[in-house]
Protein backbone atom coordinates (compact mmCIF):
# COMPACT_ATOMS: atom_id res chain seq x y z
CA UNK A 1 0.00 0.00 0.00
CA UNK A 2 2.83 2.96 0.79
CA UNK A 3 4.24 2.03 -2.39
CA UNK A 4 1.79 3.83 -3.72
CA UNK A 5 2.04 6.83 -2.17
CA UNK A 6 3.76 10.03 -3.47
CA UNK A 7 6.96 11.24 -1.37
CA UNK A 8 4.96 14.26 -0.23
CA UNK A 9 2.04 11.84 0.98
CA UNK A 10 5.13 9.95 2.94
CA UNK A 11 6.56 12.49 3.96
CA UNK A 12 3.17 13.92 5.80
CA UNK A 13 2.41 10.83 7.54
CA UNK A 14 5.87 10.95 8.44
CA UNK A 15 5.82 14.56 9.97
CA UNK A 16 2.11 13.12 11.65
CA UNK A 17 3.46 10.55 13.39
CA UNK A 18 5.91 12.46 14.64
CA UNK A 19 4.07 14.88 16.08
CA UNK A 20 1.64 12.39 17.51
CA UNK A 21 5.06 10.88 19.25
CA UNK A 22 6.44 14.26 20.25
CA UNK A 23 3.45 14.99 22.36
CA UNK A 24 3.48 11.73 24.45
CA UNK A 25 7.33 12.25 24.79
CA UNK A 26 6.99 15.53 26.28
CA UNK A 27 4.43 14.85 28.16
CA UNK A 28 5.70 11.69 29.30
CA UNK A 29 8.57 13.38 30.37
CA UNK A 30 6.92 15.96 32.29
CA UNK A 31 5.22 13.46 34.22
CA UNK A 32 8.12 11.87 35.29
CA UNK A 33 9.18 14.83 37.05
CA UNK A 34 6.50 14.00 39.63
CA UNK A 35 8.46 11.09 40.52
CA UNK A 36 8.98 11.29 44.66
CA UNK A 37 6.98 15.01 44.73
CA UNK A 38 3.58 13.61 44.35
CA UNK A 39 1.55 14.60 47.27
CA UNK A 40 0.58 10.64 47.99
CA UNK A 41 2.63 7.62 47.91
CA UNK A 42 0.18 6.03 45.84
CA UNK A 43 -0.14 8.52 43.70
CA UNK A 44 3.29 8.95 42.94
CA UNK A 45 3.23 5.09 42.02
CA UNK A 46 0.04 5.85 39.76
CA UNK A 47 1.74 8.30 38.26
CA UNK A 48 5.06 6.66 37.95
CA UNK A 49 3.05 4.26 35.97
CA UNK A 50 1.04 6.70 33.86
CA UNK A 51 3.86 8.20 32.57
CA UNK A 52 5.81 5.01 31.53
CA UNK A 53 2.65 4.33 29.51
CA UNK A 54 2.50 7.55 27.72
CA UNK A 55 6.50 7.11 26.65
CA UNK A 56 5.19 3.24 25.42
CA UNK A 57 2.49 5.12 23.19
CA UNK A 58 5.43 7.73 22.19
CA UNK A 59 7.42 4.42 21.27
CA UNK A 60 4.66 2.72 19.67
CA UNK A 61 4.48 5.78 17.12
CA UNK A 62 8.35 5.82 16.78
CA UNK A 63 8.00 2.31 15.77
CA UNK A 64 5.88 3.01 13.33
CA UNK A 65 7.97 5.91 12.17
CA UNK A 66 11.10 3.73 12.08
CA UNK A 67 9.06 0.68 9.89
CA UNK A 68 8.04 3.99 7.36
CA UNK A 69 10.75 6.11 7.27
CA UNK A 70 14.16 3.76 8.19
CA UNK A 71 14.71 6.18 10.85
CA UNK A 72 15.98 4.75 14.43
CA UNK A 73 13.82 5.49 17.02
CA UNK A 74 15.96 6.36 19.89
CA UNK A 75 18.01 8.88 17.65
CA UNK A 76 14.55 10.42 16.81
CA UNK A 77 13.38 10.35 20.22
CA UNK A 78 16.57 11.81 21.64
CA UNK A 79 18.35 13.23 18.73
CA UNK A 80 17.01 16.31 17.57
CA UNK A 81 16.53 19.85 18.62
CA UNK A 82 13.53 21.74 19.94
CA UNK A 83 13.15 23.26 16.18
CA UNK A 84 12.48 19.70 14.85
CA UNK A 85 9.60 18.69 16.74
CA UNK A 86 6.13 19.10 16.38
CA UNK A 87 4.02 18.76 19.36
CA UNK A 88 1.59 21.56 20.84
CA UNK A 89 3.32 23.47 23.55
CA UNK A 90 0.83 22.64 25.99
CA UNK A 91 2.74 19.33 26.64
CA UNK A 92 6.41 20.91 27.04
CA UNK A 93 4.92 23.36 29.89
CA UNK A 94 6.56 23.24 33.47
CA UNK A 95 4.71 21.18 35.72
CA UNK A 96 2.99 23.48 38.14
CA UNK A 97 1.36 22.45 41.55
CA UNK A 98 -0.48 19.39 41.72
CA UNK A 99 -3.50 20.60 40.42
CA UNK A 100 -2.29 21.58 36.81
CA UNK A 101 -0.51 18.46 36.32
CA UNK A 102 -3.91 17.01 37.14
CA UNK A 103 -5.81 19.96 34.83
CA UNK A 104 -3.03 19.24 32.00
CA UNK A 105 -3.38 15.86 32.12
CA UNK A 106 -7.04 15.80 31.99
CA UNK A 107 -7.78 18.29 29.39
CA UNK A 108 -5.34 16.42 27.16
CA UNK A 109 -6.37 12.98 27.59
CA UNK A 110 -9.88 14.18 26.77
CA UNK A 111 -8.17 15.42 23.78
CA UNK A 112 -6.51 12.17 22.87
CA UNK A 113 -9.64 9.83 23.80
CA UNK A 114 -11.55 11.55 20.85
CA UNK A 115 -7.94 12.02 18.58
CA UNK A 116 -7.71 8.01 18.89
CA UNK A 117 -11.29 7.83 17.64
CA UNK A 118 -10.51 9.36 15.05
CA UNK A 119 -7.27 7.97 14.10
CA UNK A 120 -8.75 4.40 14.50
CA UNK A 121 -10.65 4.95 11.31
CA UNK A 122 -7.57 5.81 9.18
CA UNK A 123 -7.52 4.52 6.33
CA UNK A 124 -3.38 3.79 7.12
CA UNK A 125 -3.66 0.02 8.57
CA UNK A 126 -0.58 0.25 11.32
CA UNK A 127 -2.00 3.62 12.26
CA UNK A 128 -5.67 2.38 12.86
CA UNK A 129 -4.30 -0.84 14.84
CA UNK A 130 -1.98 1.23 17.23
CA UNK A 131 -4.64 3.79 17.85
CA UNK A 132 -6.84 0.69 18.99
CA UNK A 133 -4.38 -0.32 21.22
CA UNK A 134 -3.32 3.30 22.80
CA UNK A 135 -7.11 3.84 23.33
CA UNK A 136 -7.55 0.79 25.71
CA UNK A 137 -4.83 2.22 28.05
CA UNK A 138 -5.47 5.40 27.76
CA UNK A 139 -9.20 4.42 28.80
CA UNK A 140 -7.44 4.09 32.80
CA UNK A 141 -6.02 7.67 32.17
CA UNK A 142 -9.54 9.46 31.50
CA UNK A 143 -11.30 7.55 34.99
CA UNK A 144 -7.61 8.29 37.18
CA UNK A 145 -7.66 11.93 35.81
CA UNK A 146 -11.21 12.55 36.24
CA UNK A 147 -11.70 11.18 40.05
CA UNK A 148 -8.59 13.46 40.96
CA UNK A 149 -10.11 16.31 38.95
CA UNK A 150 -13.72 16.03 41.21
CA UNK A 151 -11.58 15.34 44.46
CA UNK A 152 -9.52 18.44 43.82
CA UNK A 153 -12.45 20.50 42.88
CA UNK A 154 -14.05 20.24 46.08
CA UNK A 155 -15.79 23.27 47.37
CA UNK A 156 -14.25 26.19 49.95
CA UNK A 157 -10.63 23.81 49.69
CA UNK A 158 -6.95 25.11 49.00
CA UNK A 159 -7.04 22.57 45.71
CA UNK A 160 -9.78 23.88 44.30
CA UNK A 161 -8.78 27.59 44.25
CA UNK A 162 -5.13 26.12 42.72
CA UNK A 163 -6.98 23.92 40.26
CA UNK A 164 -8.91 27.34 39.18
CA UNK A 165 -5.68 28.88 38.95
CA UNK A 166 -4.48 26.09 36.86
CA UNK A 167 -7.19 26.14 34.38
CA UNK A 168 -6.25 29.97 34.02
CA UNK A 169 -3.43 29.31 32.23
CA UNK A 170 -3.96 25.93 30.82
CA UNK A 171 -7.14 26.17 28.92
CA UNK A 172 -6.38 28.81 26.29
CA UNK A 173 -3.44 26.62 25.95
CA UNK A 174 -5.45 23.99 24.96
CA UNK A 175 -6.32 25.79 21.63
CA UNK A 176 -3.01 24.59 20.67
CA UNK A 177 -4.01 20.90 20.23
CA UNK A 178 -6.72 22.10 17.50
CA UNK A 179 -4.48 23.67 14.87
CA UNK A 180 -5.03 21.47 12.06
CA UNK A 181 -1.36 21.10 9.90
CA UNK A 182 -0.21 20.71 6.80
CA UNK A 183 0.62 17.71 6.75
CA UNK A 184 -3.88 16.76 8.53
CA UNK A 185 -4.93 18.54 5.33
CA UNK A 186 -2.92 15.99 2.92
CA UNK A 187 -4.03 12.79 4.70
CA UNK A 188 -7.81 13.86 4.99
CA UNK A 189 -7.59 14.93 1.46
CA UNK A 190 -5.68 11.36 0.26
CA UNK A 191 -8.70 10.19 1.97
CA UNK A 192 -6.19 8.44 4.62
CA UNK A 193 -8.38 10.14 7.62
CA UNK A 194 -11.84 11.68 7.75
CA UNK A 195 -12.61 15.32 8.32
CA UNK A 196 -13.58 15.96 11.67
CA UNK A 197 -13.79 18.80 14.08
CA UNK A 198 -11.70 17.53 17.03
CA UNK A 199 -12.61 20.67 19.10
CA UNK A 200 -16.65 20.64 18.85
CA UNK A 201 -15.63 16.72 19.94
CA UNK A 202 -13.44 17.59 22.68
CA UNK A 203 -15.54 20.18 24.14
CA UNK A 204 -18.50 17.86 24.25
CA UNK A 205 -16.55 16.13 27.01
CA UNK A 206 -14.89 18.63 28.76
CA UNK A 207 -17.50 21.43 29.09
CA UNK A 208 -19.94 19.25 30.54
CA UNK A 209 -17.27 17.85 33.32
CA UNK A 210 -15.88 21.45 34.04
CA UNK A 211 -19.22 22.85 34.12
CA UNK A 212 -20.69 20.18 36.47
CA UNK A 213 -17.92 21.32 38.89
CA UNK A 214 -18.22 24.78 38.84
CA UNK A 215 -14.89 25.06 36.96
CA UNK A 216 -14.08 27.42 34.36
CA UNK A 217 -14.69 26.05 31.02
CA UNK A 218 -13.45 26.18 27.70
CA UNK A 219 -16.98 26.37 25.99
CA UNK A 220 -19.92 28.07 26.40
CA UNK A 221 -23.34 25.82 25.78
CA UNK A 222 -25.26 27.09 22.59
CA UNK A 223 -28.77 26.94 21.95
CA UNK A 224 -28.53 23.91 19.94
CA UNK A 225 -26.87 21.80 22.73
CA UNK A 226 -23.25 21.76 21.08
CA UNK A 227 -20.59 23.73 22.36
CA UNK A 228 -18.27 26.71 21.46
CA UNK A 229 -15.04 27.47 22.02
CA UNK A 230 -15.18 30.61 24.40
CA UNK A 231 -12.58 32.85 23.16
CA UNK A 232 -8.57 33.30 23.88
CA UNK A 233 -5.56 31.24 22.82
CA UNK A 234 -2.08 31.14 23.59
CA UNK A 235 0.73 28.65 22.94
CA UNK A 236 -0.35 28.22 19.35
CA UNK A 237 2.20 27.17 16.78
CA UNK A 238 3.66 23.98 18.31
CA UNK A 239 2.33 21.78 16.03
CA UNK A 240 4.13 23.78 13.06
CA UNK A 241 7.48 23.81 14.85
CA UNK A 242 6.75 26.94 16.83
CA UNK A 243 8.48 25.93 20.15
CA UNK A 244 9.58 27.77 23.26
CA UNK A 245 12.15 27.49 25.65
CA UNK A 246 10.07 25.02 27.38
CA UNK A 247 10.29 22.66 25.35
CA UNK A 248 14.33 23.50 25.48
CA UNK A 249 14.91 23.12 28.79
CA UNK A 250 12.95 19.45 28.71
CA UNK A 251 15.01 18.73 25.82
CA UNK A 252 18.21 19.30 27.83
CA UNK A 253 17.10 17.00 30.88
CA UNK A 254 15.87 14.11 28.72
CA UNK A 255 18.53 13.96 26.27
CA UNK A 256 21.53 14.98 28.36
CA UNK A 257 22.33 10.84 28.58
CA UNK A 258 22.20 10.43 24.91
CA UNK A 259 23.51 13.86 23.93
CA UNK A 260 27.13 12.49 25.73
CA UNK A 261 27.53 9.61 23.31
CA UNK A 262 24.73 9.23 20.52
CA UNK A 263 26.84 6.20 19.19
CA UNK A 264 26.77 4.43 22.51
CA UNK A 265 24.87 1.19 23.41
CA UNK A 266 22.60 0.78 25.68
CA UNK B 1 -20.18 14.12 38.37
CA UNK B 2 -20.83 15.76 41.73
CA UNK B 3 -18.92 17.49 43.80
CA UNK B 4 -17.34 15.86 46.73
CA UNK B 5 -18.87 17.48 50.51
CA UNK B 6 -17.06 20.72 51.57
CA UNK B 7 -14.27 20.46 53.67
CA UNK B 8 -10.55 18.81 53.85
CA UNK B 9 -11.33 15.53 53.19
CA UNK B 10 -9.96 12.36 55.37
CA UNK B 11 -7.76 9.53 54.05
CA UNK B 12 -8.69 5.98 54.96
CA UNK B 13 -7.14 2.66 55.04
CA UNK B 14 -8.51 0.21 52.59
CA UNK B 15 -7.74 -3.38 52.21
CA UNK B 16 -7.41 -4.17 48.69
CA UNK B 17 -8.24 -7.29 46.96
CA UNK B 18 -7.41 -8.50 43.13
CA UNK B 19 -9.20 -11.42 41.46
CA UNK B 20 -7.01 -12.77 38.74
CA UNK B 21 -9.65 -14.89 36.73
CA UNK B 22 -13.32 -16.69 37.25
CA UNK B 23 -12.06 -19.61 38.29
CA UNK B 24 -10.06 -17.53 40.87
CA UNK B 25 -11.03 -16.14 44.70
CA UNK B 26 -10.33 -12.58 45.40
CA UNK B 27 -6.86 -12.47 47.04
CA UNK B 28 -5.70 -9.64 49.92
CA UNK B 29 -3.06 -8.34 48.22
CA UNK B 30 -2.49 -4.68 50.32
CA UNK B 31 -3.94 -1.57 51.49
CA UNK B 32 -3.59 1.80 50.57
CA UNK B 33 -4.89 5.15 51.77
CA UNK B 34 -7.60 6.89 50.09
CA UNK B 35 -10.21 9.30 50.33
CA UNK B 36 -13.20 7.11 48.82
CA UNK B 37 -13.94 3.40 47.39
CA UNK B 38 -13.76 5.14 44.12
CA UNK B 39 -10.26 6.54 44.09
CA UNK B 40 -9.32 3.17 46.12
CA UNK B 41 -9.97 1.23 42.97
CA UNK B 42 -8.21 3.87 40.63
CA UNK B 43 -5.42 3.79 42.96
CA UNK B 44 -5.31 0.18 43.54
CA UNK B 45 -5.25 -0.52 39.93
CA UNK B 46 -2.04 1.15 39.13
CA UNK B 47 -0.54 0.08 42.60
CA UNK B 48 -1.19 -3.53 42.31
CA UNK B 49 -1.59 -4.18 39.14
CA UNK B 50 1.55 -2.25 36.82
CA UNK B 51 3.26 -5.92 36.66
CA UNK B 52 0.35 -8.50 36.63
CA UNK B 53 -0.72 -9.90 33.41
CA UNK B 54 -4.31 -10.60 34.27
CA UNK B 55 -7.33 -9.04 36.69
CA UNK B 56 -10.14 -9.51 35.92
CA UNK B 57 -11.82 -7.48 39.31
CA UNK B 58 -10.54 -5.21 42.88
CA UNK B 59 -12.07 -4.75 45.23
CA UNK B 60 -11.52 -2.29 47.95
CA UNK B 61 -12.56 -2.48 51.49
CA UNK B 62 -12.07 0.51 54.35
CA UNK B 63 -10.23 -1.15 56.98
CA UNK B 64 -12.78 0.60 59.69
CA UNK B 65 -15.44 -1.34 58.27
CA UNK B 66 -13.67 -4.98 58.18
CA UNK B 67 -14.97 -6.87 61.32
CA UNK B 68 -12.25 -8.46 63.05
CA UNK B 69 -11.67 -10.51 66.77
CA UNK B 70 -9.42 -8.80 69.22
CA UNK B 71 -5.58 -9.87 69.28
CA UNK B 72 -5.42 -9.39 72.93
CA UNK B 73 -8.28 -12.28 74.05
CA UNK B 74 -6.27 -15.86 73.06
CA UNK B 75 -8.96 -17.75 74.98
CA UNK B 76 -11.52 -16.86 71.87
CA UNK B 77 -9.43 -19.95 70.02
CA UNK B 78 -8.29 -21.91 72.95
CA UNK B 79 -8.08 -25.46 71.58
CA UNK B 80 -7.66 -27.49 75.03
CA UNK B 81 -8.98 -30.74 75.03
CA UNK B 82 -8.61 -33.70 72.22
CA UNK B 83 -10.47 -32.65 68.99
CA UNK B 84 -8.68 -35.25 66.85
CA UNK B 85 -11.98 -36.93 66.10
CA UNK B 86 -12.76 -33.98 64.19
CA UNK B 87 -9.96 -35.08 61.82
CA UNK B 88 -10.86 -37.13 58.51
CA UNK B 89 -8.13 -39.22 59.64
CA UNK B 90 -9.66 -42.64 59.85
CA UNK B 91 -10.37 -42.98 55.92
CA UNK B 92 -7.02 -43.64 55.54
CA UNK B 93 -7.15 -47.21 57.40
CA UNK B 94 -10.11 -47.75 55.87
CA UNK B 95 -8.87 -47.82 52.46
CA UNK B 96 -6.03 -49.97 53.54
CA UNK B 97 -8.77 -52.81 55.06
CA UNK B 98 -10.69 -52.25 51.56
CA UNK B 99 -7.97 -52.85 49.06
CA UNK B 100 -6.96 -55.89 51.49
CA UNK B 101 -10.41 -57.71 51.31
CA UNK B 102 -11.64 -56.46 47.87
CA UNK B 103 -11.91 -59.04 44.74
CA UNK B 104 -10.52 -57.28 42.07
CA UNK B 105 -11.99 -57.63 38.12
CA UNK B 106 -10.30 -60.17 37.55
CA UNK B 107 -11.07 -62.59 40.54
CA UNK B 108 -8.51 -63.16 43.84
CA UNK B 109 -6.97 -60.76 46.39
CA UNK B 110 -4.04 -58.49 45.07
CA UNK B 111 -1.16 -60.01 45.33
CA UNK B 112 1.11 -59.48 48.34
CA UNK B 113 -1.56 -59.77 50.81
Amino acid sequence: MTGQWSPELRQAIAGFLQSLADEKLALGHRDSEWLGHAPHIEEDVAWASISQDEIGHAELYLQLLGDLMGVDPDATAFGRMPEAWRSAQLLALPNGDFAHAIARHFLYDQYDAVRLEWLRQSGYQPLAEAAARIAREERYHVVHFSAWLTRLATPASEARQRLIAALGELLPACAGLFERTAEEELLCGAGLLPWVDLQTQWLARVCPVLDGLGLPSPGVLQADGSWQWRGGASHQGGRRGQQTADLQALLDVMCEVYRQDPAAHW
Amino acid sequence: MTLPPEGKAPFFVYEIFIQRDHASQHEHVYSLLAPDDEMALVLARENFLRREETCINIWAVRRDHIAATPYDDPDLFARTTDRSYRNPSGYRQNMVKWRKYKVLAHGGPEEGE
